[in-house]
This record gives C-alpha cells, sequence and structure tokens, in this order.
C-alpha cells in the first residue's frame, strides 16, 4: 500500500498518516491482523520524527484500528473493527458540517451535496470490494 | 623473473589499481556535489565550479602520477632491472606523495567551493512530498540467514579435518608464504597456528550477517514521481546486493580453508600461490563488475532524501553523516553505491564499532592462540 506525506500542506503529517491508514483499512489494501511497520521503521522511510508516527498510531489505538503488542507490534485490529458509536456520529456531523456550510455559501444543493457523499463513500467500498 | 622482481610486479600493480580506483571515483563524482557540498541544478554547469573541479582533477592525478613515478624511480636506482632492492618501501614512499598530496588538494577544493557555496547561496531543494510503500519490508527478498549454515559447515569441515588429522600437520607450521610461493615464516604447531583460520573464518561470517542485516534495515527512498519503478529497482537492487555479498563472503571462506589446507596438510604451495594470487585479484574484478552492472542497470537511484543532501549533515569533509532530524539508521549514501550510517542514530556508533571491532577482534583472537 502506498503512502503519501505532502510536506507542505497544512494538514499535520500526524493526521494525514490517520486518514491514509484509515482509508487503506476501508479500502481493503490493510486487512484486519496485517502486520505495520514499527515506530522507528516507518519514521526511518518517511525521513520524519519518532514522534510523530508515534502520535498517529496512539489516536489509531485509542479508537480501536490498530493494536499495538509488545512482541508482534503494530498490527491492523484482528477482532473487529469498533463501531459507530455516538462519538463518531458527533465527529462526523462536525466534519460535515463545514462542508456542508461551504457548499450553502456555493449554492450546491442538498440533493447534489447527498450525491457527493454518497459517491465518495462508494468509491471507497468499491475500492474495498476489488482488494477483497 | 626473479623473487623480488615479481615483487616490484605485484607491488606496482597494486599502487596502480588503488590509483585508478581513486582517481575514477574522482572522475566520477556526480555532477550535483562538489567537494562534499551540493549544487542546484542551475550553478552545476557554471564556469567557476567546473574551474574548481578541473583544477583540482588535474592536481589529484599530478599527485598520483607523481607517487607512481617515485616508487618506480626507488626500483631503478641500483639499474639492475628491479631485481634487487625493498618493493615494500618503495610501496610506502608512493604512497605518502599520493594521499599526502591529496589531502592539502581536497582541503584547497573544499575552501573554495565553502566559498562559492556562501557567495550563491547553495541549499538542497526540499521535497513537496514523500512516498512510501507501507509493505516495502515484506516485499523485500534477501539472502536469509540460513544460507550461511553453509559457510559454518566449510568452517566445520575444515576444523574437524584438522583435528582428525592432527599427526599429520607438520611441526611448525608454515604461516606465511612469499609470492613466489614458498613458505617464508613458520610457528610452533598448536592451537592458535593450526586453527587460527577458522577463527578469521567466522569472524567474517559474522560480519556478513551484520552487513546483510543492514540492507534489510536500510530506509527506502522512493521517487515520488514514479513511485512503482522506483520500488523495483530498490527490491531489485537489494536483492542483487545480498546475493552478491552472499557470494563474496562464500569464496571468501572457502580461498581461506584452501589456504588452511596449504598450510596444514603440504599442499603443493606452487601450483596454488599463483591461484591464491588470482583469487584475490578475481574479486576486485568482481566488485568493479558490480558496481559498473548496478549503474548500467540504474538500479541504485542516485540522489538521497532531503535529509542526505543537506551538507551539514556531513562531517569529517563528507565522510560521516550525522543529523539528529533523520530518525534512520542505515541511509542512503550521498552518492556511489549502497548504504552508510546514520551516527546521529543512538544505535549507529554501537554499530560502526562492530563493523570495526570483528576484524580487530579477530587479529586478537589469533595472537593470543597462537602464542
Amino acid at each position: 500500500m502506498w503512502m503519501e506525506i505532502d510536506l507542505q500542506s497544512e494538514v499535520p503529517i500526524y493526521t494525514q498518516l490517520v486518514d491514509q491508514l484509515i482509508e487503506g483499512i476501508a479500502a481493503g489494501h490493510l486487512k484486519p491482523g496485517d502486520p505495520l511497520p514499527s515506530v522507528r521503521s516507518l519514521a526511518a522511510d518517511l525521513g520524519i520524527n519518532l514522534h510523530t508516527v508515534n502520535k498517529a498510531y496512539q489516536i489509531l489505538k485509542q479508537d480501536g484500528f490498530l493494536q499495538v503488542h509488545r512482541k508482534q507490534g503494530v498490527v491492523v485490529q484482528p477482532g473487529g473493527m469498533p463501531g459507530i458509536d455516538d462519538a463518531f456520529r458527533a465527529k462526523l456531523a462536525r466534519g460535515l458540517r463545514t462542508l456542508a456550510a461551504e457548499a450553502a455559501v456555493r449554492g450546491m444543493t442538498e440533493a447534489e451535496f447527498a450525491e457527493q457523499s454518497a459517491a465518495v463513500y462508494r468509491q471507497l467500498r468499491m475500492k474495498g470490494e476489488d482488494a477483497r | 623473473m626473479n623473487t623480488i622482481q615479481t615483487e616490484w610486479l605485484v607491488i606496482g600493480i597494486l599502487d596502480l589499481v588503488l590509483s585508478v580506483s581513486l582517481i575514477g571515483a574522482i572522475f566520477l563524482a556526480p555532477k550535483y556535489l562538489l567537494f562534499g557540498l551540493y549544487v542546484p541544478e542551475p550553478d552545476r554547469n557554471l564556469p567557476e565550479v567546473r574551474r574548481i573541479r578541473g583544477r583540482h582533477q588535474g592536481a589529484m592525478v599530478i599527485a598520483w602520477v607523481l607517487g607512481l613515478v617515485a616508487g618506480a624511480a626507488i626500483g631503478m636506482w641500483k639499474g639492475d632491472g628491479f631485481s634487487g632492492g625493498k618493493p615494500e618501501i618503495a610501496l610506502w614512499v608512493a604512497l605518502i606523495v599520493q594521499i599526502g598530496g591529496l589531502i592539502p588538494i581536497w582541503r584547497s577544493g573544499r575552501l573554495q567551493a565553502l566559498r562559492l557555496k556562501r557567495d550563491r547561496n547553495w541549499s538542497a531543494e526540499k521535497p513537496s512530498k514523500i512516498v512510501i510503500d507501507l509493505l516495502f519490508r515484506q516485499r523485500q527478498r534477501l539472502v536469509g540467514n540460513g544460507w550461511f549454515l553453509l559457510h559454518l559447515a566449510i568452517v566445520a569441515a575444515g576444523a574437524t579435518s584438522a583435528a582428525l588429522h592432527w599427526d599429520v600437520i607438520p611441526d611448525p607450521v608454515p604461516t606465511h608464504f612469499g609470492l613466489n610461493g614458498e613458505a617464508d615464516a613458520y610457528s610452533p604447531k598448536g592451537f592458535g597456528a593450526v586453527f587460527s583460520l577458522n577463527i578469521v573464518q567466522l569472524g567474517i561470517i559474522v560480519l556478513f550477517l551484520i552487513i546483510n542485516a543492514s540492507i534489510r534495515a536500510a530506509r527506502q527512498k522512493l521517487n515520488p514521481d514514479r513511485p512503482e519503478e522506483s520500488r523495483e529497482n530498490q527490491l531489485r537492487f537489494r536483492r542483487v546486493n545480498s546475493i552478491f555479498l552472499y557470494a563474496i563472503s562464500l569464496f571468501v571462506v572457502v580461498l581461506m580453508g584452501l589456504g588452511q589446507s596449504i598450510t596444514l596438510y603440504g599442499w603443493p604451495s606452487k601450483h596454488l600461490s599463483p591461484a591464491m594470487l588470482g583469487l584475490p585479484a578475481l574479486l576486485i574484478i568482481a566488485v568493479f563488475g558490480f558496481v559498473w552492472y548496478v549503474s548500467k542497470q540504474g538500479l541504485d537511484e542516485t540522489g538521497g532524501s532531503s535529509h542526505v543532501q543537506e551538507d551539514e549533515a556531513w562531517r569529517g569533509g563528507g565522510l560521516f553523516y550525522y543529523n539528529k532530524a533523520d530518525p534512520a539508521l542505515m541511509v542512503e549514501k550521498r552518492y556511489g553505491v549502497g548504504w552508510t550510517i546514520n551516527f546521529a542514530h543512538p544505535l549507529g556508533i554501537a554499530i560502526f564499532a562492530g563493523i570495526l571491532l570483528v576484524p580487530i577482534a579477530i587479529v586478537i583472537l589469533v595472537t593470543v592462540f597462537a602464542s
């Protein structure tokens, strides 16, 4: 699975890492139980600080997408991904709110906005089907 | 040809090979570096840059030729066509002239390059993105450590055979052979004299295991514009590198086994000594061939990550990589083939000491056992 870090982006590097790893899981490039590189090795390959990679892994671990073992290292959650809880619904609403606001200001209809988000969702799932 | 003449010939060739490879390395140095400083693309053909490079390259060639001439002059001093004299001393004189000339020339080139860097504000370009393959390490197909059991088997066979044929081994044991193939130094028969080569073999196996592990750990560096192609190149390069080093280590272990048999069982050294001289030469040719193959196939892509291109990260005139901001232990070299150690990494010094200590440990062990 490819990972691409944009060094000039305003999005912090650890957020880019988190987003890409979740997308990798959603698209089926990373399957439950797959091993991920160690913090040290990933930091070395990307040429970025150890703490940045560690932060990304910790966030994903807290949310339940990864497991960090002392011996086996970092693996993609093998025992079922975290479900949809209130915290996630709130986070989703927050993210959508910003985008919906800008779409509304720019004059996008509700139908088009809904169609766009459905298309993005479908695209990800389709990639996942292909990978399986 | 008498013994001394052969010695002159061998030493002459040795210095010539040294000179040609060093001068070759200077001339083949990439355009983006000037005496260990990074030159940005638009400045690479600047007349000043060309002048600094040309002038110092010329001076280096002159120093190396002068050294060779000095060495040859010592040989011809007596006018007996190289059949007398001391070839070793001539080699030392040649090397002192050559290396002694190289250092000030390099320093002067470095100073001028530094001045130009300041005037023109040179600095390495920062990349805007980094691309890696998350599963790169799983894709690596290097020679497994298990293959080194073959080396161990050879060592075990040599040592067992020596133990079983203890009575056949002469006392004293010949331990050094002149260039003409005749033994010229002996040691009293004992554990050290008989098994020292086995200890050296074991040390070499450890050394190559460390090197193989360091290839496995070296960071991936992919070209973000064409990641797939550069990933395939790197995977192939690592595999070829690992196989090549494995072959070399096997070759050296076998060579030493052969050496042990010659000293212990009186195998005809007269016929084998040309082989003992020829085989190391083959080794050098193999290394050159490997470097040529790698560069022809474009396997080792030049230009490293932005960390590696920073002049400040290179110390000791560009010899040692020391970069606290770079978390990698093994990093791609700035130019040339392969990888180098990041001395700012907590393990950097330890690994370097390990690589340095293995040969020293071998020498100490051998002397302890031999006495």
